[in-house]
């Protein structure tokens, strides 16, 4: 076979494998979109209920993201600098969340921190409580998508070599200010890029909320209460709403560092 | 004064042996050896941004070996000089200086000014050291500490600054240890001459 000849047949099987994914990615989505229709989405809008539930899933979204990132940040500071004895096992721990299944975890929640357990008798008695409220929300968005932050500020930090530390410090800055001044604008376009990733995450989960908060009910419970109560044209609108919400959300953030970049 | 004393340090795969040696205060120490010898380890060690295992470091007056990088009062240019890429010229150069006539005297003493208004991105790699250096001596340091830092910077250059940054150093009595592969900079006249090999300093004159 003629290497034109191959060229010509890898580049048809690589174009051919990409418009498969993209058309994978798109094409549910864009179906669900075009089947709720232009109207269909502005009643959704006008539908009280769905705009609280949209409310309510950005503002946990974004509390657990701001949770992840005051936490998240100085802990993937520590996995990227500090070599420690198990941190392989450490590590494997912290990324759990995101490989087993999260109706999983809605449970291990509902064990930990329910009404039964220690936790849940320890905030009863102030008023807070993991199960059916915003707070058990924001705790299952950030215990299930806290890793997708962790992990991508972890590599954001070990790009950024040591050395600029070790200079920074013989300048007169001591560790956490060096961290400050050098490392973290240095990784910031990563650690944005992560926790957008991980706000998107938020907004988007389900299995989790669903066993510890069914109520107040977020998008995605919305939209499953009304697939399961009153049928598939019922859950359109909500859907549909959801996504033109987080696109619109997703497309501003990147237009927003494509100008600052530039 | 730079006073080393059985000096141990060891990293993965390498070890710096019990380095002793002393280079007087306002002195130059021109320290030479081939690549994995143990230079930088070594100047790195003095600067306290890397954990030794045994022995002790004084500069001046003081016993630093267990004080952070940031108390030793020591300057450090690696040959990749290490500027911070989200910062301009001009506040890398001012990064940890204590005063703004202190920056002016480098800017002029090393003509630096033309490079002030580019991006730290789009400089030479000899720019880029030339930076470095004025950098660390904006900050007044006690001790120097050189590692190859006029490595790629072409003849004539590299000896004008070579000769501005050892004035500097000597009329505001900084103590400097240079490492090289320059046969010039090896033979500087009234230096400590240190040689390294694989871990360990096998001569000092």
């Amino acid at each position: 076979m003629s290497r034109t000849l191959s060229r010509v047949l890898l580049t048809a099987v690589a174009t051919l494998a990409a418009s498969l994914l993209v058309l994978a990615l798109v094409l549910p989505v864009g179906t669900l979109v075009v089947s709720a229709g232009a109207g269909g989405v502005l009643a959704a809008f006008a539908d009280r209920e769905v705009l609280q539930s949209l409310l309510l899933t950005m503002s946990a979204a974004t509390l657990a993201t701001l949770l992840a990132v005051a936490g998240g940040t100085p802990l993937a500071y520590l996995l990227a600098r500090t070599p420690f004895r198990g941190r392989a096992v450490v590590e494997a721990l912290l990324e759990l969340p995101l490989v087993i299944p999260h109706p999983v975890i809605g449970i291990a929640l509902l064990l930990a921190m329910g009404r039964n357990s220690a936790i849940g008798a320890a905030l009863a008695p102030i008023g807070l409580g993991i199960v059916n409220s915003p707070l058990g929300i924001v705790v299952a968005m950030l215990v299930v998508s806290a890793p997708l932050y962790l992990f991508g500020a972890r590599e954001s930090i070990a790009r950024v070599d040591e050395r600029l530390e070790s200079v920074a410090r013989t300048l007169g800055d001591d560790r956490w200010t060096a961290v400050r001044r050098v490392t973290l604008p240095i990784a910031r376009n990563g650690l944005v890029s992560s926790a957008t990733a991980m706000w998107a995450r938020c907004t988007s989960e389900f299995g989790a909320i669903v066993l510890v908060a069914y109520h107040p009910r977020v998008a995605s419970v919305l939209a499953y209460d009304r697939y399961v109560t009153y049928g598939l044209r019922s859950a359109l609108p909500v859907a549909a709403a959801l996504i033109v919400v987080a696109l619109g959300i997703l497309v501003l953030v990147r237009v927003a560092r494509r100008a600052e970049r530039a | 004064m730079i006073r080393v004393t059985s000096l141990t340090v060891r990293v993965p795969g390498f070890t710096l042996q019990g380095a002793s040696f002393t280079v007087p205060s306002g002195g130059v120490a021109v320290v030479t050896g081939p690549t994995g010898a143990g230079k930088t380890t070594l100047l790195e060690t003095i600067a306290g941004v890397r954990p030794h295992h045994a022995g002790t470091i004084q500069l001046g007056e003081t016993d630093v070996t267990t004080l952070p990088p940031e108390s030793r009062a020591v300057g450090l240019v690696y040959q990749a000089a290490w500027l911070f890429p989200h910062l301009s010229v001009r506040d890398n150069i001012a990064y940890g200086a204590r005063r703004e006539d202190v920056v002016q005297e480098v800017l002029q003493a090393l003509q630096v000014d033309a490079l002030l208004g580019r991006p730290v991105a789009t400089l030479s790699g000899g720019e880029r050291q030339l930076v470095a250096l004025a950098r660390a001596l904006a900050r007044e340091p006690h001790t120097l500490l050189l590692d190859e830092p006029f490595a790629a910077m072409d003849g004539v250059l590299r000896a004008s600054v070579r000769d501005a940054v050892l004035t500097r150093a000597a009329t505001h009595g900084m103590t400097t240890m240079l490492v090289t592969h320059d046969v010039t900079e090896a033979q500087l006249p009234d230096v400590v001459r240190l040689r390294m090999e694989r871990g360990a300093v096998t001569s000092l004159s």
